[in-house]
């Protein structure tokens, strides 16, 4: 016997004994075995977790039409910006065969801090997850509807007047029939962005109403205040350069610039100097990259930069 | 299983598994030998294995990230000599867990379709016996009754559907030379199995 078990045969008694526990109620010496196996060593435990959880993967898949199998798209070389694009098809493709059951049920979606996911939905529409996100979406005959809970999504509403598209967030609702908008929900204050077509927004407990075509936002504070509609194409389409996972600045201030990049981040930006912070940018960035902003601004601005743990402190000196 | 552990494992195929083949992809470019990715892998399962609860953790991609690179960490910590390259790719890790994937996106329902693809692709006695056990939910030994072979047998074929599986899914190519190395005997050589 050698001294360190080689992973390999780790992995392979693990699959052993997950079959096996998974076959039926373990007789009580054999329960003591499985229990003595996985104590000889602590990597047993985690194989032991892997090959269980293979094997519930398994049963889900089970619960799929088996007619639905497809041939998973080829991934092509592509950059990472043409991979986007990708995502959508494969998910598309990968959705085809299981349509009629995703109309009937409540979906959940959700992002992490700095996650942006596609989530193409089962009409045709892409919604697109703005970091750290929870939206609802049921499909039923007569209609779709998306409830943003936290966070922000930009959709692509596929066109069906039997069916119209309505998106609630914070007490407004927003009624679109093939459309592009995104919708971003913190606290009290709900934003509206329309990008394409013609939004028709409304309360439940007033009877405001207002219409709002591209190129438009409508921020809406806190439910008691009357709408406000406002004309500002370019900055729509900046503001919504996250879904490439970029951030456009504009003349912004580097204090905006720095909560924006927080929004996505576990590394946050401070700058603790308000003279600094109200001096203003333009450029191009990555969300996920900080560093890389921190580090520009230094020179930029004449700044200097303390990390101190997951904090990137900016001051002049 | 009991409720929890039936909870907690359905958690990692759902949300860790699918990730696998990404963390073992970026520890080959970061210059990580087959057995060394085994090893880190491995490790990572273990620490995911000792958690108390899972409910804290939001993205099971991150998570996977991120404790592999502690994993990793950890190891460069031991080595007297580090290579440049790896820590390199330490720091881009960073990136790589919070970029849009492709995969995270698909995963799930694709995934589960990969699953099926992988069954479907079995070799034929392991098929029949796997597909017997998982989607006719026989019991072992009608199985090996059925097929007039021994439980044993039966129980070792679904294992290696599982490694199979397991392999096709995570990129891990322990499941291709396990035909060739001797069955495991998890309960040790002097013990008979009981029926």
């Amino acid at each position: 016997m050698s001294e360190v078990q080689p992973a390999r045969e780790i992995d392979d008694e693990a699959a052993l004994w997950a079959v096996r526990s998974d076959a039926r109620e373990l007789e009580p010496n054999t329960a003591a075995e499985l229990a003595a196996w996985l104590s000889g060593d602590p990597r047993r435990q985690g194989a032991y977790l892997r090959a269980q959880a293979a094997l519930s993967l398994v049963d889900r898949a089970r619960a799929l039409p088996s007619d639905a199998l497809r041939p998973e798209p080829a991934a092509p070389a592509l950059p990472r910006r043409a991979l986007l694009a990708w995502g959508i098809g494969g998910a598309a493709a990968a959705m085809g065969g299981a349509g009629v059951l995703l109309n009937l049920r409540t979906e959940a979606f959700t992002t992490g801090l700095g996650e942006i996911r596609r989530a193409p939905l089962a009409d045709g529409t892409q919604m697109i997850l703005n970091t750290d996100s929870a939206l609802k979406v049921q499909f039923t005959a007569r209609r779709r509807q998306v409830d943003v809970l936290r966070g922000e999504a930009w959709f692509d509403v596929a066109h069906d007047t039997q069916r119209p598209f309505v998106v609630r967030a914070g007490g407004t609702r927003f009624e679109a029939v093939g459309t592009a908008f995104s919708v971003r929900q913190r606290g009290e204050r709900t934003d509206l962005q329309v990008t394409d077509g013609m939004v028709a927004a409304s309360r439940s407990d007033s009877d405001q109403r207002a219409e709002v075509p591209a190129g438009h936002r409508l921020t809406i504070a806190d439910g008691g205040q009357p709408f406000v509609v406002t004309p500002d194409p370019a900055a729509i389409r900046r503001s919504l350069a996250w879904r490439q996972g970029e951030l456009v600045l504009d003349g912004e201030t580097l204090a905006e610039a720095a909560a924006e990049f927080n929004r996505y981040n576990t590394l946050k930006i401070v700058v603790e100097d308000p003279e600094l912070g109200g001096e203003r940018l333009v450029g191009l960035f990555r969300t996920g990259d900080p560093e890389s902003f921190v580090t520009s601004v230094t020179k930029l601005l004449d700044a200097e930069v303390r990390r101190e743990g997951e904090t990137l402190r900016l001051w002049r000196p | 299983m009991a409720e929890p552990r039936a909870k907690f494992v359905a958690w990692v195929g759902a949300q860790i598994l699918p990730h696998e083949g990404d963390v073992r992809r970026w520890l080959s470019r970061a210059g990580w030998s087959r057995d060394e990715i085994d090893d880190i892998v491995q490790d990572a399962y273990c620490r995911i294995a000792a958690l108390a609860s899972v409910d804290h953790i939001q993205n099971g991609r991150a998570y996977l990230f991120q404790t592999t690179r502690s994993v990793v960490t950890d190891r460069l910590r031991q080595a007297r000599v580090v290579s440049l390259a790896r820590t390199t790719e330490l720091a881009l890790m960073d990136v790589l867990d919070h970029a849009p994937s492709a995969e995270r996106v698909v995963a799930g329902r694709l995934e589960l379709r990969r699953v099926q693809a992988v069954i479907q692709a079995l070799p034929e006695r392991c098929r029949t016996i796997f597909m017997m056990r998982r989607v006719d939910g026989l019991s072992q030994r009608e199985i090996a009754q059925r097929l007039g072979v021994t439980e044993n047998v039966v129980e070792a074929q679904a294992a290696r559907g599982l490694r199979l599986i397991l392999s096709a899914l995570t990129g891990d190519d322990g499941a291709e030379e396990a035909a060739s190395r001797p069955q495991p005997d998890v309960r040790g050589s002097t013990r008979k199995r009981d029926r």
